[in-house]
């Protein structure tokens, strides 16, 4: 057999091979069909993606099934592949507040698990909120807060963290910069 | 001519091939080549030396040789090929260990939660199946034991063989017997094959007396309701 059709061979193998090892791994090209398919296996869902914000490794989605808000984190594999990571089923929040929010500590993957970024999610029952800012425990504003479709995400990376650093409390503003909400602080 | 002039006839015929991975290759075959030729001239009367001289000239021009065998020797289909070889044998290597993986999780049935036969008081043979999503619920057998445990064993696995969904959670969020008696859970373990769960929930201080336990799903709009009749005996 030629070197050239060697090659060809090879190539068909690998292309056979790695489709069996993506669907062996449960790896998806597209992160939504992976969380519906994540929720449909923790008999949850299905639900709807409200926001999304990439982080390292990653994306985090927080969506809205019944009067339930979930939280996915979805690991990059393979340069365009995603796999399951951390999530958070069934968590009910308020309509009441301006503002209802949780948050989480997730470690960034399976791989880097002591790397543990603090995520900070929740309803924005208030239209006049248009901006959010995360009050570090150490009396850093971060304003990595993004705003969509009723709801926000904020990061707290790690590289700021370092273990050291929490959440502490949340500020929210309206247009014109006022400050409109402030959340309970959170004392460590 | 000697041996070393043979050396240096193929010495200058591979110096022009640049993938260097195939001269050893093409060495051995001009050799042979060679060889066959000097064994035809010995056999038509030429004396060893004179063979081999005109084995080697009837090669022709080495440098000439080796020009045209590094164009079918290509360097970048070479290379390419080792990489795409080697790439090769890394999957395969990888999804070895990945079936061996598999295959050795086999070996976490039976579950370590064992029933001695005098220890039972109640038993239910269950074999009930239940179906929510994509997941098989099979709900196996149910004992209650002198140490008024009340211990239930079920498998669970998904209908479309997906390997990678989530654990089960838990066969219900209410244990109510026929007595009225709510339990909670107490413990629960499982072992995982690459397609199965064998699961084992455990309840304590369970009624003896009761001899129906009703378990109840109802959770983010699922639900199901089992009821297990116990019976006296294995």
């Amino acid at each position: 057999m030629s070197r050239k059709k060697k090659v060809f061979l090879y190539i068909g193998l690998i292309i056979i091979l790695s489709i069996i090892y993506i669907l062996r791994m449960g790896y998806k090209f597209d992160y939504k069909q992976l969380m519906l398919e994540s929720e449909k296996s923790l008999h949850y869902g299905p639900s709807v993606e409200m926001i999304s914000k990439d982080i390292k490794g990653g994306k985090i989605i927080i969506s809205e099934y019944d009067n339930y808000t979930s939280f996915n984190r979805v690991e990059k594999v393979l340069l365009f592949l995603y796999k399951n990571g951390d999530g958070r089923q069934g968590v009910e929040l308020s309509k009441e507040p301006q503002l209802s929010y949780v948050w989480t500590e997730i470690g960034r993957s399976k791989r880097y698990s002591s790397k543990r970024d603090i995520v900070v999610y929740g309803r924005v029952n208030d239209t006049s909120v248009k901006k959010i800012s995360l009050i570090l425990s150490n009396g850093d504003i971060s304003e990595d807060v993004i705003i969509e479709n009723g709801y926000f995400i904020g990061i707290i990376p790690w590289e700021i963290r370092k273990e050291k650093v929490y959440f502490q409390n949340l500020l929210a503003y309206d247009e014109s910069g006022k400050e409109v909400f402030k959340g309970v602080d959170i004392n460590f | 001519m000697s041996l070393s002039k043979i050396d240096e006839f193929l010495e200058e015929v591979v110096k022009e091939v640049r993938f260097k991975y195939d001269r050893k290759d093409i060495k051995k075959e001009l050799l042979d080549h060679i060889e066959e030729s000097i064994d035809n001239n010995i056999n038509a009367g030429f004396s060893k030396e004179e063979a081999s001289e005109i084995a080697i000239e009837n090669m022709g021009d080495a440098t000439l040789i080796g020009k045209e065998l590094n164009k079918e020797h290509n360097i970048f289909l070479g290379y390419f090929y080792i990489l795409i070889k080697n790439i090769f044998y890394f999957v395969v290597a990888t999804m070895l260990v990945i079936f061996l993986k598999d295959i050795l999780s086999l070996s976490n049935f039976p579950i370590d939660k064992k029933i001695l036969k005098n220890d039972i008081v109640l038993h239910a043979q269950v074999n009930e199946k239940i179906e929510m999503d994509n997941r098989v619920i099979n709900i196996k057998d149910a004992y209650i034991t002198k140490d008024n445990e009340l211990i239930i064993y079920y498998e669970t696995y998904t209908k479309n063989l997906k390997v990678n969904d989530w654990s089960f959670r838990g066969l219900g969020q209410e244990y109510i017997d026929d007595l009225g008696n709510k339990y909670n859970i107490i413990s629960s373990s499982s072992r995982t094959t690459f397609y199965k769960n064998k699961c084992v929930e455990i309840i304590r201080d369970f009624n003896i007396e009761a001899k129906e336990i009703n378990i109840k799903y109802d959770q983010f709009n699922r639900k199901y309701e089992i009821n297990i009749k116990l019976k006296e005996g294995v």
